[in-house]
């Protein structure tokens, strides 16, 4: 990291982090939402078993 | 139907009695080539009936029940016989809603219990039943029950395995050896097996859980066993609960406690009985596990948005804030955060930097300031660039009902003075209209 140069930016960075839940080793990446709701799932309970067993 | 043409029997795991009119019982004497542990008994008389009813009519069987959105129809015997014990099966998770349901095969390996969660056509099926020719006790192919208290254990439902045929180019003739000595009976579709007693699923069998394995079948790869990160373990959990009456929002704190401190990893595999023999070498033999790879930074990130080049195209106008509509619950696991929304039980995985957003939007938050928080917390990475993905994805966030705008604020926001080394959590910073 570029301003981890003194003790000070050091400490701010990790409290920021901190502010932001996220761990000392995090990297940026763009932030992704993934739905996992039964619409967008591809199996779904009951079904999920239900549509492996025969005749189903 | 007559009264007479009624039998009850009792199952030893069920509290209930079922049901059987006119004749239907004959189903009961192919159960024990479908599942193990399932004892049962008739009874004139119970003080509780399980909701499910068997009936033979024309000579046709018909399955009732309330977790069915119709009745199964069935005219042979062995599918009736399948379906009744998928049933059985059901009405014992209805009477147990501790337990939790999950889609997936389980083996015990060295003294602890793997899982392998997966949807249909996963190959665990078949993994299972590798695992079984090799020596391992299997717990459950299809589904099995986990406990919610800790440490938790996976219980076997006792269903037997089944496969689906022809079996896959990955099998070798080793394995299709013993599909064919153990082969209880055979329809166009599967195979059903009868394992040897304690090689197979037994209905109450238990084993302390001790790793969850993701399966990524891939023709003519070698096996490889690397760590994966623990969202990744909950995501496939959540994706196959099957616990009738557990909503997501409830499942999802219970599945994130059964996951803490149980390692995840992903089983790469083009070969059944490599895939065996790399099982073994880690959970048995102690062969040390590929680390998870670090983070990477996100190296496009480091440029400008095109769209946002020039400084002058904003999705949201300036000073806008969001906040965290009602009625979502989140659930942190290391940097990500998982979210259940609404009655639907919609949900929702949270990369990092989509977590890190969600954690600021508490209070009500600018897209500037989350966007300089950011960019002071990230100082390799475009400005400009998090502007963009940030707009981007509140507005993801906004489409799918996790955040709301509050009214605009007077442009005079500043970057707050908070995270100074104060302490665990620091200051939160709150905008505030003027």
């Amino acid at each position: 990291m570029k301003n981890s140069a003194t003790p000070g930016s050091d400490m701010r960075r990790r409290n920021l982090l901190k502010l932001l839940g996220l761990s000392a080793a995090a990297a940026y990446a763009a932030p992704v939402l993934t739905d996992l709701s039964p619409a967008a799932a591809q199996t779904r309970p009951t079904t999920a078993t239900r549509a492996t067993r025969p005749s189903r | 139907m007559t009264q007479e043409d009624t039998r009850l029997y009792a199952f030893a795991p069920l509290e209930g009695a079922v049901r059987f009119v006119g004749g239907s019982e004959v189903l009961l004497q192919l159960l024990p080539r479908l599942c193990t542990g399932w004892s049962f008994e008739p009874v004139t008389e119970a003080q509780r009936l399980a909701p499910l009813e068997v009936a033979l009519a024309d000579g046709r069987f018909r399955l009732s029940a309330p977790w069915q959105d119709a009745p199964v129809d069935e005219s042979d015997p062995f599918r009736a016989a399948a379906n009744l014990a998928v049933d059985l099966l059901e009405a014992h998770l209805d009477e147990h809603p501790d337990l939790l349901a999950i889609h997936g095969a389980c083996a015990v390996l060295g003294d602890t219990a793997v899982l392998f969660p997966g949807s249909s056509r996963a190959g665990k099926s078949t993994l299972s039943v590798a695992l079984a020719a090799a020596g391992f006790p299997v717990l459950a192919d299809d589904v099995l029950a986990l406990s919610s208290e800790q440490p938790p254990h996976a219980i076997s439902l006792g269903m037997h395995p089944r496969l689906r045929l022809p079996l896959p180019d990955a099998a070798d003739a080793q394995l299709a050896r013993f599909v064919a000595d153990h082969s209880a009976a055979e329809d166009d579709k599967y195979a059903y097996l009868a394992l040897p007693e304690g090689a197979g699923p037994s209905f109450g069998r238990t084993a302390r859980l001790g790793a969850i394995v993701l399966l990524e079948r891939e023709e003519g790869r070698d096996a490889e066993l690397v760590s994966v990160i623990p969202g990744d373990g909950l995501q496939e959990l959540m994706m196959q609960q099957l616990s009738p009456a557990l909503s997501q929002a409830d499942a999802l704190p219970r599945l994130a406690t059964v996951l803490d401190g149980i390692p995840c990893y992903r089983l790469s595999y083009g070969d059944l009985a490599d895939a065996v023999a790399k099982l073994r070498a880690v959970f048995v033999e102690g062969e040390e596990i590929e680390a998870a790879p670090a983070p990477v930074e996100d190296e496009a990130a480091a440029s400008p948005t095109p769209a946002t080049q020039e400084g002058t195209q904003r999705t949201f106008a300036i000073g806008l804030r969001f906040v965290r509509a009602d009625g979502a619950t989140h659930h942190q696991i290391e940097d990500e955060t998982f979210l259940t929304l609404g009655e639907a039980g919609a949900v929702f995985r949270l990369n990092p930097i989509s977590s890190a957003l969600w954690n600021l939007v508490e209070n009500p938050m600018s897209v500037d300031l989350c966007t300089a928080l950011l960019a002071e917390a990230f100082p390799d990475i475009d400005e400009r660039r998090i502007m963009a993905d940030v707009e981007t994805h509140f507005a993801q966030m906004q489409e799918a009902g996790l955040v709301a705008i509050v009214q605009p604020v007077a442009p005079a926001e500043t970057l707050p003075d908070a995270p100074e080394a104060d302490g665990p959590g620091g200051a939160r910073p709150v905008e505030t209209a003027e």
